[in-house]
């Protein structure tokens, strides 16, 4: 027996914790199990029961070759898995925001700004219904999607409603939507969050900060009406079916210095009540970014990752809460996973999205593949997972973007970033 | 304290994937969260 190479040994004040990032086991172990799992020592003079413990939660292993194996042979499992189905359905390439960076930027190039049709939902319902059906899916998830998802507010209703009808006992539903949060009301904030699980909405920090890179198309600042709906929403979530709400914040080398301002203020103003969790995220190279430069403006920004890490230990001595958010692979990766647009086009990854057409949906329901990237996604896995202790929660990393040019590995910002991030995570619930 | 402590079970068969949890960082699971505590 050895100690899995998946393991993390984080030090919390005088304690050790272990996470397991391919099992996902947390445990708090001793001096002497701490010091066999870094290798620094070979003893371990434990119970029968206990190794059978160890064992059974992958914190050791048969061998590093045998961890592998069984992590490719599960991926590979899941990625066939049918019982499971996941969407990402965008209802619209226009948006009422005019971003400074927008991740959908091939979307500005179209000409139209069409919206999703009663017509063509009734086709990617069809679609739906279809899936389900023949593969017994037990676990349906949509992220509703643009553009802004909430253009079309009687649209989105209508299909959040139909949604939601497909539920049964053998059926779980589950609704997520990513918008700029602009466009919620007081009459239609209720509906949303009763039957949307999980809302996202990005806020990039406070009005200074914000109203210059969330604008709308004549420049406008968007601060003000994001946080008069974040209030919204948290009046709602005081009531009896409160929504997962998940508050984003993008940040870059400028304005990560400023993010401790924008958390006193999420606390004073007591918007954090109503907020499931609080996130920073770098600003990402945009889709136009990766195709224009063939990859090359991918780089980790070690800096700025330590300065992100390092924002989870304010968020937790302010009382909220912070997870892992440490799960497996991209959903791309999957065979079960994919995008659908409004004119029904269809595409293995939310990332091409606008821009790489990778098949069809037809009238009767089905899909008519059209180029062969479709499948190359969920069928090549990159050689580094064989090596890499990252794997588990990585995979290869971003499909789209490796596609265009293999550098896309992000090992030195997980080297420094995983530890604060389970040590934030262990203070917030356990220390 | 005994060696140690499970304070989150594990599962060797069980991974969890996100949508798109590299390029834009998306909070959307495939599916819910594990009953063993994670995320929760």
């Amino acid at each position: 027996m050895i100690g899995s190479k998946y393991n993390v040994v984080i030090p919390v004040n005088d304690k050790n914790y272990v996470f397991n990032l391919a099992s996902q086991c947390l445990i708090e172990a001793n001096e002497e199990i701490t010091s066999y799992l870094k290798n620094d020592s070979n003893n371990l003079n434990l119970s029968k029961n206990e190794l059978d413990e160890l064992y059974n939660n992958g914190i050791i292993v048969d061998s590093f070759d045998h961890e592998v194996s069984r992590l490719k042979s599960n991926v590979t499992s899941l990625k066939f898995d049918r019982s499971r189905f996941g969407v990402f359905l965008s209802l619209t390439s226009g948006c009422n925001l005019n971003c400074t960076y927008c991740y959908q930027d091939k979307r500005k190039k179209l000409n139209k700004k069409g919206y999703l049709t009663p017509e063509n939902w009734q086709i990617i319902y069809k679609h739906f219904k279809q899936e389900i059906a023949k593969f017994n899916v037990k676990y349906f998830i949509v992220d509703l999607f643009g553009g802004e998802p909430m253009l079309d507010d009687t649209m989105l209703q209508k299909i959040v409603t139909d949604l939601r009808n497909l539920e049964t006992d053998k059926l779980k539903v589950k609704l997520v939507m990513i918008t700029n949060g602009t466009l919620f009301t007081k009459d239609n904030i209720d509906f949303y969050c009763n039957n949307i699980g999980t809302i996202q909405i990005t806020l990039d920090g406070l009005k200074d900060v914000n109203d210059k890179f969330r604008i709308y198309s004549d420049g406008s600042g968007s601060f003000d009406t994001i946080t008069k709906n974040l209030r919204l929403i948290e009046d709602h979530n005081k009531g009896d079916n409160p929504c997962e709400l998940c508050l984003r914040v993008n940040v870059n080398e400028d304005t990560v210095n400023q993010a401790r301002e924008f958390v006193d203020f999420v606390i004073k103003d007591g918007i954090h009540e109503g907020i499931t969790t609080l996130a920073f995220h770098e600003i990402f190279s945009t889709q136009g970014d990766v195709i224009c430069n063939n990859g090359d403006c991918i780089s980790n920004n070690i800096n700025l990752a330590e300065k992100i890490a390092a924002l989870n230990f304010y968020v937790i001595s302010k009382g909220i809460k912070v997870y892992k958010d440490l799960s497996g692979p991209c959903i791309a990766k999957m065979a079960t996973g994919y995008a659908i647009d409004e004119d029904l086009n269809v595409y293995g990854c939310p990332g091409i999205i606008y821009s790489e057409v990778q098949g069809k949906l037809l009238n009767n329901g089905d899909i008519k593949v059209l180029d062969k990237m479709w499948y190359d996604y969920y069928l090549n896995d990159p050689k580094c997972i064989d090596t890499c202790k990252y794997a588990p929660i990585c995979y290869g990393g971003c499909n789209w973007v490796r596609g265009k040019k293999e550098k896309d590995c992000k090992r030195e910002i997980l080297d420094i970033s995983i530890v604060p991030k389970l040590q934030a995570y262990i203070m917030s619930k356990y220390a | 304290m005994k060696s140690f402590k499970v304070l989150e079970k594990g599962a060797i068969q069980f991974i969890e994937p996100q949508f798109c949890s590299w390029y834009m960082n998306c909070p959307t699971k495939i599916f819910d969260p594990p009953p063993t505590g994670v995320n929760s």
